[in-house]
């Protein structure tokens, strides 16, 4: 088995320049492009470049540490490990210190040490020999005020062992839980076939089974009215799995959460309805009757994956009903097209905030409105 | 076995579902959903494997099969039409992101899984429980999935320990090598020969996340640079109207083993291969074993890393060298052409030395990593 060996290595500025390559250049343009990458604008371009100047620095690295006289330290093959495991407990945090990055300018490397180390004492890996060896290098390195790249190289691991039997092993591999169980296949309404799969679902959650709702082609009207069912009704709360048709797999959705109004109860809030459309430029037969369209279409439909569109759909919904609830009280009249990942993502972020209310008086109110040529009113979210 | 009333209601049937495509999506220059009928021909040459008709069913979350015609033709392996099938319809219903429960219609002979795949899943020692009923339930179809796709014995050892520590689920995996995305000795190489296979078969590690991407993409351009060597010894050339034509899907009878401790890879064949690559005209006998440590680097790590990659060498010389009949190799991009003419005639005496043969390849690094990165993103958008 192939494993990793990561490397410091120390670099001062007079020694930056190999093969009419210069490190500083590269450094950088990398710092430019994590600042872009951080906007998530042609994302899939700047990694392209991100990638290839990483590369640069690395070849350069290799060529300076194999033919000039720079600091070095070989932080051994599990020094990948701790990074994972690092990331694994602060993700956020991990990506703030730029603990997985290559490089380190010399005018970043006392900062990056710094939070390095709070970062490593908070895993409990303070104590660790790698990370004591990197934190050692590093003061080193910015007391020469020597730039720092982190290479790699692969290396055979030649001690691989197998202790398990392999009939014990399929043994418990065959014990995973996986439904064994097969489907009716009478035919039923489309409403009552998603019911039926989220019901199946939610057991199988409770089972342990990996599984997911798949709410690809489906009819908006029906993916909204379950989840309004799902949402408001009463269970056990918890997250039900979401996939797509494209295989893809989203954030799962909250269920049971939310308590419907009384009985009887009428809520009215006060203020005019908005009438708030879905998707922008999507039909345009509806523009006169909006005052407003939620989503902007170029900013939703990326034409990435569903579980892609589901994110950013869910994550700007979030956004906007952020700043709704600074402003006020809303009723909206949401006409919805269709488009199953950004509905879901919508109606995601909708049970969210209406979860957020908690015992307080509600200020928020969505009522969809159903596009088939005409419209046909849903219930009720508040 | 269907009937032969069965079969030619099948072929009527499937006839009509062409038609009716035809009207509805080709002539309307429109792509069909995944609920939609979807009729397929699997063919090699002039042999039809299977005629399928599929659909993903919204409501029941599963694979509705409303043809599955399968042939068994006499030139190749035993069930031949069943696995082409088979991989298909479990491949289907991964894609389509349902339950991975197939069930056939009354139209398939009678409702049942056909005989032909029954036929199959005793060959695999695999217990279909809803045979009359026409379902192939989830559970039955990740082991199908399993068996089918060939894995070695470790290979699917380590599978089933990443299926339990819940990191990758076996059907990805599957889909990955049925969905052509790496064939299945490059998805060996990379399950036994890298300590976190879940991730770049899942692959998710991003650009930005430059340590973990690049191991991934070190791993990953390894295992291209030995599948590129898989596929040339592979390939089998046809004499055809005069002419010499490559062979659409016959390949040479040439085993391929991972030898992990090492990355390297283990060829035997039956019949005699000229070994390409390599400085001198050589042939792998009938029989006979060559071994090939694989190392994907650029010039100015091949500089750095020869002396442990020698070192590694000569292990793999101690471990094989029982066997007089094995040849050992040392594979590297062609980016050893950029290493000093000095530093070239130092490796090479060396090499030649303990007896091994350098092996170059036509692809230079810059190629292997961009073919890595583009797989490691079309893997990306394949299902979770």
């Amino acid at each position: 088995m192939m494993k990793t060996n990561v490397i410091l290595v120390a670099i001062p500025d007079s020694e930056c320049i190999s093969e009419r390559l210069d490190l500083r250049v590269l450094i950088t343009r990398a710092l430019k492009i994590e600042a872009r990458m951080e906007k998530g604008v042609n994302l899939e371009d700047e990694q392209r470049r991100y990638q290839i100047i990483c590369d640069r620095m690395e070849y350069l690295g290799n060529l300076i540490s194999g033919t000039k006289k720079v600091e070095f330290v070989n932080l051994g093959e599990n020094y990948l490990e701790l990074l994972m495991l690092m990331k694994k407990k602060f993700p956020e945090e991990t990506k703030r210190a730029r603990v997985m990055s290559n490089f380190c300018p010399a005018a970043l490397v006392e900062k990056h040490i710094a939070l390095f180390e709070s970062l490593a004492r908070q895993a409990s890996l303070l104590e660790l020999e790698e990370i004591k060896k990197k934190i050692e290098f590093y003061r080193a390195a910015a007391k020469q005020k020597c730039h720092v790249l982190e290479l790699q190289e692969l290396v055979a691991d030649e001690e691989t062992s197998n202790s398990v039997s392999f009939e014990n092993l399929k043994e418990k591999f065959l014990s995973l839980p996986v439904n064994d169980g097969i489907t009716s296949t009478l035919d039923t309404n489309s409403f009552m076939a998603l019911r039926s799969q989220m019901n199946r679902v939610i057991d199988e959650v409770n089972k342990g089974v990996q599984t997911g709702v798949n709410f690809s082609d489906l009819s908006h009207n029906v993916i909204t009215e379950m989840l309004h069912e799902f949402v408001f009704g009463a269970g056990k709360p918890m997250y039900l799995p979401v996939v797509y048709a494209d295989g893809t797999k989203a954030r799962p959705f909250p269920i049971h959460c939310l308590k419907p109004p009384e009985k009887g109860k009428v809520i009215n809030l006060p203020g005019p309805v908005i009438n708030v459309g879905q998707l922008s430029g999507r039909h345009q037969e509806m523009d006169p009757k909006m005052n407003i369209y939620f989503f902007r279409n170029q900013e939703i439909s990326t034409g990435k994956t569903a579980a892609e569109i589901d994110s950013v759909s869910y994550l700007e919904a979030k956004k906007i009903f952020e700043r709704l609830r600074k402003e006020g009280v809303y009723r909206i009249a949401y006409y919805q097209t269709g488009f199953q990942p950004a509905v879901v993502g919508f109606y995601r972020a909708l049970t969210e905030e209406l979860l957020l209310k908690g015992k307080k008086a509600p200020a928020l109110e969505v009522t969809p409105y159903y596009f088939f040529g005409h419209y046909e009113k849903g219930k009720t979210w508040i | 076995m269907p009937t032969t009333e069965q079969l030619l209601k099948g072929v009527d049937l499937f006839e009509q579902h062409v038609k009716a495509y035809d009207e509805e999506f080709r002539k309307r220059n429109k792509l069909p959903k995944n609920f939609d009928y979807r009729p397929y021909r699997w063919c090699s040459r002039d042999i039809v494997f299977s005629l399928l008709v599929v659909k993903h069913n919204r409501k029941g979350n599963y694979l509705e099969v409303d043809v599955c015609l399968i042939s068994k033709p006499p030139q190749y392996v035993e069930n031949s039409g069943a696995r082409v099938a088979l991989g298909f319809l479990l491949s289907e219903s991964y894609k389509c992101g349902g339950s991975m429960e197939i069930v056939f219609t009354p139209n398939v002979e009678g409702g049942r899984v056909p005989a032909y795949i029954c036929d199959l899943a005793i060959e695999m020692g695999i217990k279909l429980n809803y045979v009359p009923k026409g379902h192939i339930s989830p559970f039955e179809a990740r082991q199908l999935y399993l068996e089918l796709a060939g894995f070695s014995k470790e290979a699917k050892e380590r599978i089933m320990k990443l299926a339990l520590e819940g990191t990758i689920s076996p059907e990805r995996i599957c889909f990955l090598i049925m969905g052509g995305i790496w064939t299945l000795p490059e998805a060996e190489s990379m399950i036994l020969g890298s300590q976190h296979p879940e991730r770049l078969l899942q692959s998710t590690s991003e650009p930005d996340e430059r340590h973990l991407y690049l191991n991934d993409l070190m791993v990953a351009s390894a295992t291209i640079l030995g599948g590129v060597l898989d596929r040339k010894l592979l390939k089998t050339e046809l004499f055809e109207g005069g002419q010499i034509v490559e062979s659409e899907d016959e390949e040479s009878p040439l085993s391929i083993d991972f030898d992990q401790a090492y990355f390297a890879k283990i060829y035997r064949s039956e019949t005699d291969l000229i070994i390409p690559w390599i400085d001198e005209n050589k042939i792998l006998t009938s029989g006979q074993q060559m071994v090939v440590l694989v190392r994907a680097r650029s010039d100015s790590e091949i500089q750095k890393y020869f002396p442990k990659d020698m070192s590694s060498l000569k292990k793999l010389i101690a471990k094989y060298q029982n066997d007089t009949q094995t040849m050992i190799f040392y594979l590297i991009p062609r980016d050893f052409e950029d290493v000093s003419l000095a530093t070239q005639s130092q490796i090479i005496a060396q090499l030649k030395k303990v007896g091994v043969y350098l092996m170059i390849s036509p692809d230079n690094m810059a190629s292997l990593n961009k073919e890595a990165i583009r797989r490691l993103e079309t893997g990306r958008r394949t299902r979770q």
